[in-house]
Parts: C-alpha cells; sequence; structure tokens
C-alpha cells in the first residue's frame, strides 16, 4: 500500500506541473503583435441582433457538447467542429462572439464563460484555447476534464503536441476527436482504447501506402 | 538557472534545426497546402486572409475539375477544401467530390470522404441521400474500421427520413464482436433516438442489454442513452436503479481495467455519468434514493481534492445529494465540501460551489447562512462568470426580508451590462421577484419603473402585460384600497417619468394603458393634465404606431369617463389637432382609433357609460360565436332565397385539396424514397423487414382511430390516417407520463416527523442522533467564532451580508435538528429491509453479471445480488417484445466474468505509474504491420525534444518562422 500511495503523489506532481505550465503563458507577445491583438478584438466586436440566432432559452437541448473550436491566441481558428446544426453565417458569428469573450479575458478568471445561454468551458494551453460549448446544467469541471483528455491523448499521438502539428495535420486530430466525441456525447474515455484505434487506423493508411508504392515501384521497373 | 536552461535549449534546438535540415518530408502534406497554411498564418489582417482564401478557392476550382486528377490528389484538395471551410468561407462546390470519395474502396480514401462530409454536411443537405447507399454498404463490411468510420457518419449525418435505411443494420451491430463497433452502434441508435423517438422506441430495450455488455467502454457509452431515457421517463427505469448503484460501486472501487483511471481517479466520467442517472432516478422518491445513499456518501469521501477531475466527482455528487430524497448526513458532506469549494482560491472552485450551494438550499436553506460573506466576495468578484452565477443564487434564495436588497443589486448590474441576452434575462428575474415578494406598492412601481426604463425593449410583451394586469387586478387580496393605492402610486410615477426622453416602448405603452385607465380615478389630476401629458406622448413617438395607438385609445377613456362623469368635456387644441391628424393617417389602425373617440365624444353621458365603463378592465367580455343575434336576419335571408352557408372544407373543392394533402403527408411519414437495392431479396433483408416496419405495426394496438377525423376526409379512412393517429397516440402517452414526475417540495419534512417519534425509543441509534445534533452544533459556534476575529471584513459587507441572509436565522435551525432525526430512522429502516433482502436473495457470487473485478474476491456482501435482477429483466423485456435475439440473460454470465478475469490477468504490468505509456507501445507492438506514425512517447523527456526538435527544423525548412506572428507555435500544449 505504501508502495501505491507514493507513486499516486509522483504522478500527481507530474500532473500539478503540466497544468500549471498549461495555464501559465510561455512567451509573451511582441508589443507590435499585441497591439494586431487589440485592433483585432476590436473589430471583430459583438455587433450582435438576438434575432434567428439559436439561444437556450430552457429547453431541454439534445447534445451534451454543442461545438468544439480551437483558437488560437490571435484570434485564427484552428479546428472547429459543430454537433449542433450551425449554418456556415452562424459559424462565423459564434466564432467571432466566442474569441472577443475568451480571448480577452485574464488568466485567474474562471474558466467558464455564460454565452447565450449556453456554457462555454474553455482551457488555455500554450497559445492555444479549447473550448466545448455546454448547457447550462453540465458540470463545467467535468467539461473542462475532457479538454484535458483530449489534449493528453493528442500530446502521445503527435509526441508533445504543439499548436503546430495541430495546423498542419487538423485532419488527423479531428480523427482522433471523433474517437472520444461522438453526437456531442463522451463516447470513450480510456486513452488507450483511443490511442488503439486511432493507431489501427493509422497503421492500416501506412499499409496501403507502402503496397501503393511498391506497386509503382513495380511499375516503374517493368516499363 | 531555469532562464539559462531554456537558452540552452533554444541553442540546443537551432542545432538540431540545422542538422535536420536535410531530412525529407513533412507533416505527409503538399509543398502548395503547407505554402497555403503559412500564408494564412503570417496574414496581418482578416482582409488579407480573405484574400489568399479567394485565390485558393479559385485555385481548387479549376483542379477539382480537372478530369485527370488522381484519388491522391484529390484526398489533398478534400484537405484543402475542410481548411478553407473551417477560416468560414464557402466551399461547397467540393462537396460532391467529398461525397464520391466515401465511394472509394480504399480507407484512406473512405475515411478522408466521410471525415469531410461529416465536417461538410449538416444532416438536412440535399447531398446525403448520394451517401446513404455506400453507408449501408460499408456497415456490412468485415474490416470493423470502415464499419466505424461508416458509424460515424451515421451519427453526424443520419436524418429522421433516412433511419429506417440503416436502423436494421445498425441494430445488427450491436452484437458486434469489436468493441468499438458496438460502441458507436450504440451511440448511433442513441442519435437515432434523439432525431425521432418513435422510430427507434421498440429497440430501446437494447440499450439496457448493453448495459452489461461485457466491455466497460461500451457500458459507458450506453449511459448516454440511458440518461436521455431516464430523463424522459423516470418511472419505467426504476427498477434499475440497484443496477446502477453496483455498478457505481464497483467502479468507485477500481473494478474496472487501470486504463479507465484518469489521473488517479477510477472512470470518473463513467463515475459522473452514473451519478447524473441516479440524480434522476432518486429524484422524489425516497425508496430508490436510499439504496444511494452509502455509495454516494463513499464517493464524496474518496474524492480527490487537490485534482481538478476529483471536485468534478464532488461537485456531481453534491448535485446528486440535492436532487434525491434528503439524508442529513449526505447534506453534511455536501454543505462541507461546499464550503471547500467556496474557500478555495480558485475561481473555477469558487464558481462550482456557488452553483452547488444554489442547488442545495433547496433541501437545506440553512446552508448559504454559513456562507454568507464568501457569497458576497464572489458577488464584488471582477470576474463576470462569478458574478454571475452568484446573481443566480441570489435570486433562488430570495424571500421577502431581502428582496428590496437582492433586486436593487440585480437592477444595478443589469444597467451595467451590455450584453443583450443576460440583460433580458436579469430584467425578467427582478420582474419575478418584485411579482413575487414585494414589500410595497411603492418599492414595485419603483422598481418596475428602473426596469422598464433600462430594459423595456428588451423584456417579453408579456411581461408589460402582466404589469398591466397587476395594476389593474392588484395583488390578489381583497383590499380595496391598497389595490387603489398601488394605482394612484403607478399614476403618479408615471406622470412624473412620462417627460423623459428615450423610455421604450413598451414602457410608454404601459404608461399610457395605466394614465388612461386609472390617471383620473382618484382625482389627484385633472382631465386636461393628464391629455396633455398623453398629447405629449404621441406628438414625441410620432414613428411609433403603436404607442400612438396606446395614447389616443387612452385619451378616448379619459374623455369617457369625463362625459360619464357629467363633466364639462373642454378638448385641449393639441388634441384636437392630434385626431385630426391621426384620422387621416395611413395606419388603419390609428385610423380607426381616431374615428371612435370622435363617435364617442359625440354620445350623451348615459351611452358613454355602457361603451367604456369606470376600471371594467378586468371584467370579462362574453362573446357570443356562435353570433347568434344574426339568426333572425340570416332567417330573412333564406326566406328570400339566399342558399346557406357550407364551411370551407365541406366545398368541393376543398375535398380534393384535403385529400391531396393528405396523401402527400403520408408520404413523406413512410419515407418517399427507397433504401433497398431492387435485386433478388436476400434471406436475410427478408427476415429484417419486418422489423424496419414494426413502427407501423404499433398501430393496431390504439383500439379506436378518432371516427371525426375519419369522417373529415371524404374518402376511406384506411392507412394514412391510422397511421398518423397512431403516432400521435404515441406521442401523448408520452407526454402524460412526464408530467406526472413534477418536483416535490422538500423544504418542510413534516411526515418523516411523526415516523420518527415512533422510532425514537429504538436503541443506541437515538444516542448517536443527539451526539451528531451536539457536533454539528458546536460547529457552527466554532464557525462563528472563526468567523469574528477576521477584523478585516469591512462593515458594509457585514451589513450586506446581514440584509440578504439575516431573515432566515433563527427559525430555520430548530426544523433542521427534526429532519436529522427523521432521516436517520428512515436511513436505519432502510439498513433494515437490506438486511431482510439479503436473507431472501440467494447468494451466487459466480452469477455475478457485472462484476467487474477478479472472480475470487467474494463481493456479494453487498445487499441484494443486482445483475440477478437485471438478469430477470432483460428477460422480461425479451418476452414483451417478442424478440428472440438468443436469451442474452443466460449466456451472459459465465461469458463476462471470463472477461474481466482475463482483463485483470493481463493487468500486472499495468501497476507500475507509467501503466498508460507501456500500454500503449504494448499496443504498438502488436498490431499488424507495426504503426510507424504512433510516435511512441519514451520515458525520457529527451527522445521527445528531439521528436519536437525535427518537426521544428521541418517547419523552418518550410519557411514558417516563429518568431513573426506567433512565437507559441512550437511550444508543446501540455508544456
Amino acid at each position: 500500500m505504501p508502495e501505491h500511495s507514493t507513486q499516486a503523489k509522483c504522478l500527481l506532481a507530474q500532473h500539478n506541473s503540466a497544468q500549471q505550465n498549461a495555464s501559465w503563458p510561455n512567451t509573451i507577445l511582441p508589443q507590435q503583435n499585441r497591439a494586431l491583438f487589440k485592433d483585432r478584438i476590436m473589430r471583430h466586436g459583438r455587433r450582435s441582433s438576438p434575432s434567428s440566432f439559436p439561444t437556450n432559452n430552457g429547453t431541454r437541448q439534445l447534445s451534451m457538447i454543442h461545438f468544439v473550436l480551437l483558437i488560437s491566441r490571435q484570434g485564427k481558428v484552428r479546428l472547429t467542429k459543430w454537433y449542433s446544426p450551425y449554418s456556415q453565417k452562424e459559424r462565423t458569428k459564434v466564432l467571432r462572439e466566442l474569441s472577443g469573450l475568451i480571448l480577452t479575458r485574464g488568466p485567474k478568471l474562471c474558466n467558464f464563460v455564460e454565452w447565450r445561454g449556453f456554457k462555454v468551458v474553455y482551457k488555455r494551453y500554450a497559445s492555444l484555447y479549447f473550448c466545448m460549448c455546454v448547457n447550462q446544467d453540465d458540470n463545467e469541471l467535468e467539461i473542462l476534464e475532457v479538454i484535458h483528455l483530449f489534449v493528453e491523448i493528442l500530446d502521445r499521438y503527435f509526441g508533445s503536441v504543439c499548436e503546430l502539428d495541430l495546423i498542419f495535420n487538423f485532419h488527423k486530430a479531428y480523427y482522433i476527436l471523433d474517437e472520444i466525441l461522438i453526437a456531442g456525447e463522451l463516447q470513450e474515455s480510456s486513452k488507450k482504447t483511443v490511442a488503439r484505434l486511432v493507431a489501427a487506423q493509422d497503421s492500416l493508411v501506412e499499409a496501403a501506402k507502402e503496397e501503393a508504392s511498391s506497386l509503382s515501384n513495380i511499375i516503374a521497373q517493368a516499363t | 538557472s531555469k532562464v539559462q536552461q531554456i537558452a540552452t535549449l533554444e541553442q540546443l534546438k537551432t542545432i538540431g534545426r540545422e542538422l535536420a535540415m536535410g531530412s525529407q518530408g513533412g507533416f505527409g502534406q503538399s509543398k502548395e497546402f503547407l505554402d497555403l497554411v503559412k500564408s494564412i498564418g503570417e496574414a496581418r489582417s482578416k482582409a488579407e486572409e480573405d484574400r489568399i482564401v479567394l485565390t485558393e478557392i479559385e485555385t481548387l476550382k479549376r483542379r477539382i475539375a480537372e478530369p485527370d486528377t488522381t484519388r491522391r490528389k484529390m484526398k489533398e484538395y478534400i484537405i484543402r477544401l475542410l481548411y478553407i471551410e473551417m477560416l468560414g468561407h464557402d466551399a461547397s462546390f467540393g462537396y460532391i467530390h467529398a461525397v464520391k470519395m466515401t465511394h472509394c474502396d480504399s480507407l484512406i480514401l473512405k475515411r478522408t470522404g466521410y471525415l469531410a462530409v461529416t465536417l461538410f454536411l449538416n444532416e438536412d443537405h440535399d447531398l446525403i441521400i448520394l451517401i446513404v447507399n455506400t453507408i449501408q454498404k460499408d456497415l456490412k463490411s468485415d474490416n470493423y474500421l470502415v464499419v466505424c468510420a461508416a458509424l460515424n457518419a451515421v451519427c453526424r449525418l443520419i436524418n429522421e427520413e433516412t433511419i429506417p435505411a440503416v436502423l436494421p443494420q445498425v441494430v445488427e451491430l450491436l452484437e458486434h464482436p469489436k468493441e468499438a463497433v458496438r460502441k458507436k452502434a450504440v451511440m448511433a441508435l442513441h442519435r437515432f433516438y434523439q432525431r425521432s423517438s418513435s422510430s427507434v422506441s421498440h429497440l430501446v430495450s437494447n440499450f439496457r442489454k448493453r448495459l452489461c455488455d461485457s466491455d466497460p467502454g461500451v457500458m459507458g457509452a450506453t449511459l448516454c442513452p440511458l440518461f436521455d431515457l431516464i430523463t424522459i421517463d423516470v418511472n419505467s427505469y426504476k427498477d434499475l436503479v440497484v443496477s446502477f448503484v453496483s455498478i457505481l460501486k464497483q467502479v468507485a472501487e477500481r473494478r474496472l481495467p487501470k486504463s479507465y483511471d484518469y489521473h488517479q481517479m477510477p472512470a470518473p466520467f463513467i463515475q459522473i455519468k452514473l451519478l447524473k442517472i441516479l440524480c434522476l432516478l432518486g429524484n422524489g422518491d425516497k425508496q430508490s434514493s436510499e439504496h444511494m445513499y452509502t455509495v454516494v456518501g463513499d464517493i464524496m469521501r474518496k474524492c480527490d481534492l487537490t485534482s481538478n477531475i476529483g471536485n468534478a466527482i464532488l461537485y456531481e455528487s453534491i448535485c446528486c445529494v440535492s436532487s434525491i430524497h434528503p439524508n442529513p448526513k449526505l447534506i453534511d458532506a455536501a454543505a462541507d465540501a461546499i464550503s471547500k469549494f467556496l474557500k478555495s482560491d480558485s475561481h473555477n472552485l469558487k464558481y462550482m460551489g456557488i452553483d452547488a450551494l444554489g442547488r442545495l438550499i433547496k433541501i437545506s436553506p440553512e446552508t448559504a447562512e454559513q456562507h454568507q460573506l464568501a457569497v458576497i466576495d464572489c458577488l464584488e468578484d471582477p470576474d463576470d462568470t462569478l458574478k454571475r452565477k452568484t446573481f443566480e443564487l441570489l435570486y433562488k434564495m430570495t424571500k421577502s426580508t431581502n428582496v428590496e436588497v437582492i433586486v436593487d443589486r440585480m437592477i444595478d448590474y443589469m444597467i451595467s451590462i451590455n450584453d443583450t441576452h443576460y440583460k433580458t434575462e436579469t430584467a425578467s428575474r427582478c420582474v419575478e421577484l418584485a411579482e413575487q415578494f414585494a414589500p410595497s406598492n411603492n418599492w414595485f412601481i419603483q422598481t418596475m419603473n428602473k426596469v422598464f426604463e433600462h430594459a423595456g425593449d428588451l423584456v417579453n410583451s408579456k411581461v408589460a402585460h402582466n404589469l398591466m394586469r397587476l395594476i389593474a387586478e392588484g395583488f390578489g387580496k381583497d383590499d380595496d384600497t391598497a389595490d387603489s393605492q398601488l394605482r394612484s402610486s403607478a399614476v403618479e410615477s408615471y406622470v412624473c417619468i412620462i417627460g423623459e426622453p428615450k423610455l421604450p416602448s413598451a414602457f410608454l405603452q404601459v404608461i399610457c394603458w395605466v394614465l388612461g385607465e386609472y390617471g383620473t380615478v382618484d382625482g389627484n389630476y385633472t382631465a386636461s393634465y393628464v391629455t396633455g401629458k398623453l398629447c405629449d406622448v404621441a406628438e414625441a413617438h410620432s414613428s411609433d404606431d403603436t404607442v400612438k395607438a396606446y395614447a389616443v385609445t387612452a385619451l378616448m377613456k379619459i374623455y369617457a369617463f369625463e362625459i360619464a362623469a357629467g363633466r364639462k368635456l373642454d378638448m385641449l387644441p393639441e388634441c384636437q389637432s392630434l385626431i385630426e391628424e391621426l384620422s387621416a393617417s395611413h395606419s388603419t389602425d390609428l385610423q380607426q382609433r381616431a374615428y371612435e373617440l370622435q363617435a364617442v365624444i359625440g354620445l350623451e353621458a348615459q351611452a358613454v357609460e355602457n361603451v367604456m365603463p369606470v376600471d371594467a378592465s378586468c371584467e370579462d367580455i362574453e362573446i357570443d360565436k356562435s353570433l347568434s343575434f344574426l339568426d333572425s336576419y340570416v332567417q330573412e335571408s333564406f326566406e328570400k332565397g339566399a342558399q346557406p352557408y357550407i364551411p370551407e372544407s365541406e366545398r368541393y373543392g376543398a375535398v380534393n385539396m384535403s385529400n391531396f394533402r393528405n396523401q402527400d403527408q403520408h408520404d413523406a411519414s413512410t419515407h418517399a424514397l427507397r433504401f433497398e437495392a431492387y435485386e433478388l431479396p436476400k434471406p436475410t433483408i427478408a427476415g429484417r423487414t419486418p422489423t424496419v416496419s414494426s413502427s407501423t405495426e404499433l398501430v393496431p394496438l390504439v383500439p379506436d382511430p378518432q371516427p371525426t377525423y375519419a369522417r373529415e376526409i371524404y374518402q376511406t379512412p384506411s392507412v394514412p390516417s391510422v397511421s398518423d393517429t397512431g403516432s400521435s397516440e404515441y406521442k401523448l402517452r408520452l407526454d402524460g407520463v412526464q408530467k406526472k414526475w413534477g418536483r416535490p417540495n422538500y423544504s418542510t419534512p413534516a411526515p418523516s416527523n411523526t415516523n420518527s417519534d415512533s422510532h425514537k425509543t429504538a436503541n443506541g441509534e437515538t444516542q448517536r442522533d443527539g451526539a451528531g445534533n451536539v457536533k454539528s452544533r458546536a460547529r457552527d459556534a466554532s464557525y462563528d467564532s472563526r468567523r469574528s476575529p477576521q477584523v478585516e471584513i469591512s462593515p458594509e459587507k457585514q451589513k450586506l451580508a446581514a440584509s440578504l441572509f439575516g431573515g432566515m436565522s433563527q427559525s430555520k435551525n430548530k426544523q433542521s435538528g427534526g429532519g436529522h432525526k427523521a432521516s436517520k430512522t428512515t436511513n436505519r429502516a432502510a439498513e433494515k429491509t437490506h438486511m431482510v433482502k439479503e436473507v431472501t436473495a440467494p447468494v451466487q457470487p459466480t452469477q455475478d453479471l457485472l462484476d467487474m473485478g477478479e472472480p475470487t474476491i467474494v463481493s456479494s456482501v453487498s445487499s441484494v445480488d443486482p445483475f440477478k435482477q437485471l438478469e430477470g429483466l432483460l428477460d422480461i423485456t425479451q418476452d414483451a417484445s417478442a424478440q428472440s435475439s438468443g436469451s442474452v440473460g443466460a449466456t451472459n454470465a459465465p461469458d463476462i466474468t471470463s472477461f474481466y478475469a482475463e482483463m485483470s490477468a493481463s493487468g500486472p504490468n499495468n501497476i507500475d505509474g507509467v501503466d498508460m505509456i507501456s500500454g500503449l507501445s504494448g499496443v504498438s507492438n502488436r498490431t499488424p504491420g507495426g504503426s510507424t506514425t504512433i510516435h511512441t512517447p519514451q520515458l525520457n523527456k529527451g527522445a521527445i525534444r528531439k521528436d519536437s526538435l525535427e518537426k521544428d527544423a521541418l517547419v523552418r525548412q518550410m519557411g514558417v518562422t516563429p518568431s513573426g506572428q506567433n512565437p507559441n507555435l512550437f511550444s508543446d500544449l501540455l508544456g
């Protein structure tokens, strides 16, 4: 038993430090960029007309998570996944409103924002904001951990993941997300199971690639 | 030293970059795509970004249309399309190519195709019809990865219309040997249920079956649909309480495989879902709640408060405790947990604490008192989210003693915010509280004035109507003087406020109505004074026809009252010109009102009194719906040879129309498109078709289709009408069931009190009881003493606290004491019943269906064997639905236990702290083909560093410089 407790402590420490690092701004933005950043937000300021936009007025919502957004600190979109129906126009509006809301928040405040009767849970990792929109009565801390679960799985997959990985391999991030969430619900909470399934898919892709290249080799040799 | 370290690291990075320059490849993407991403990354403005994307769209349009595009290239184009759509641009020109890609045989392309269509298309898109066939084919594939990809698409794309096309296959996949497939099939069925509950209502028993799946992942996924089903109809799932409790117990006792652990907590996400389910099942149900007390208490004790996930579980437990039948021990534990949350430095935890407090005070109002200062701190916190949550809490704990303070604060906050949504919400809350708890008429009117002044255009028009009705009817007490006082103070304040500029339209309407109705009633203001004010309003708001209409009608009322009272009418010149102006208005409504006014003032006093009686707004007007006063006229016309009136629905042309429409409806409901192939009917398909149409088979169960409905359509009342009534009948039934389960009120545990008296003399239990009470009282005292030395609390805050919480202190404590005893004895009674059950239930450890631990551990100490019951229930449902899909209940038992035994047998290497990593590497070794893409995380961080260095170098090579726009691009997300 004592053995167990020490090891628990050790891992915990690791986790804690990881969290601390994550919420700590890694580098300070250069002055010019900061100006640009401010400028952006101003232009993207919320000029909303409440009509014809899905707001939550207390009716029971179908899925738990309505959408997942990854936004960089500059307000650039890195990944969007919509589980509830939104038109392209609404999506742009949501992104504009939420980046205005979230990116301006200070580091020590809550990781939750109330927005149009929904709640948006967000967490910053390095320069990326991971946001999930949920219903009024959902457990925010749980969603925060769903985000963390996603990031941990991304980290395992890419090998210390950074924003650039997600920029260039956003489709892979989608594949991983599809194994964690489906139709806005958490379908799998075991990191191992998700990793195993994604690896299985990738290995098939690899096999297909090798096959293709060997085929082209054969053709090349024959001709 | 840390700075130095970072510096050396930077140096190393540059060296690594130089070294790796020569290596090939780069994220597996083409140069073009990388260039695109790079240029967008470096775009300095949104306009520049848009320009780049537009050129890219042009390029892609051209390339995609080229006839000799290889599939490989096409895959990349589609990923580029995804990218531009993600940036908010329209890529619809390429959707059809994504659809085509799903038809490919190769899994890579298929996967890309499915990913693209799920991201591109909403479930009502026209192109979906082209994918259904592919999905059908893929669901039958031998390769489970293809099936998984198809199921992902099913969850996103299949709509009500296309459900029947894939439903039989999805149901079949619930029994698939691969757990990943079963899990996704469960989620797909859940999605179908959400889309159209009637089309899968005969299949919900499958969810119960999957609850005892051998794979914990599938079991966890099944909790999602079950949660939904239970939300809708609690009553049908009460039998599962024991099973859920037992599963939760086993999860909390770490009986699930180690891979479900997350930050040292055993399967926390499953625990949370189970707690949510228990929360529903135990609500207002003492008997069910008693099963839960032990396990919920255990979980609350075991929570790791240093980790976020531990707090998440704790919060969910508090929610559960405050929803199920109250248990004093648990309530105490919840109150302790809440105070930990509130005392925490983390804003997140404070927020959760406030939320949890809002839930707990429903059953234990005295809890709020302990935390008054913490609550006030949160109210003054700069964090808007926290502030809002605190206002929500205040809203929940408002009573007549503190309503003034709370509503004043809420109004101040409402004025300070810009967000329309929350402004509206706060405004309607203020109105609600003011209506409910107003201490005086004057205060009420003042408060409403403030609300309308600042948010009048945002509040629902119903609120304005409510206010008018309230002023007209009074507060419901039979106190005429109070009512007239209310009206007088309203009139007085409105006369003062009416001249202010920029009043919202809704507020002006209220003002006009009230002035018209009561402006001159109490004699404080003369008719000419009030009419003068009303004319001013109409002139100042000449563009608002509604306000003008209200003003004119108000004028008419005042003149009418004057005439009826026998006073001489002298109309102000501005009123005269206003009426003249309005009788030539473009708005016919205004015209009519103006003419009516002129007509009314021309009448004699007697007639006017009948037309416009004083203060008659609350009197009912009887409407002669059959227009019987016209009977004689109609009779006369008949005698002159007029044709009788034929209702529209009975006229010849209309009959055809309605028939046509009806047929249409029918076609739509039984999906116009055929999704089955037209080939030879294979035996499997033939066997399946009955299940598809079984939703219509439900119909004969409805005894009599409404005869009136059948008569209305002049046709054989055959299939369409019957199926229609059938479905509506079904829905109706569900509604009825749901409504039965209202929320009972717990704040007065009176009936159980008597119960406790009878048990009081039992044994040592009562003594412990007393001790507990004393202890809690002592703790309260110590809390007080701890609080008092904190001198830095400003007197203002203390005053606020007193005004917010002061009213509830004394009387409640006694009540809670009584509650304590009551539930404690009931608890003991529950234990007794447990004992009885234990004796009667046959103890069969090997039959333990869901036992998730090693079978050697004697777990049957727990009172009842839930799985035995589960087994029984499964059999019942099978009998009922007459679906002989194998006797699952019987065969499952040995199967699952052996499975979990196997799990735990292969477990030992998981015991070390880095179980995930070793597990992962194990997996990658085992998978055929050796997954080279997975960067197996190694124990020493150095390898990962190397990894990121290589990555770094690559992008440098690509020309993306991190020093420009975003220096953080390379920083590891997890630090």
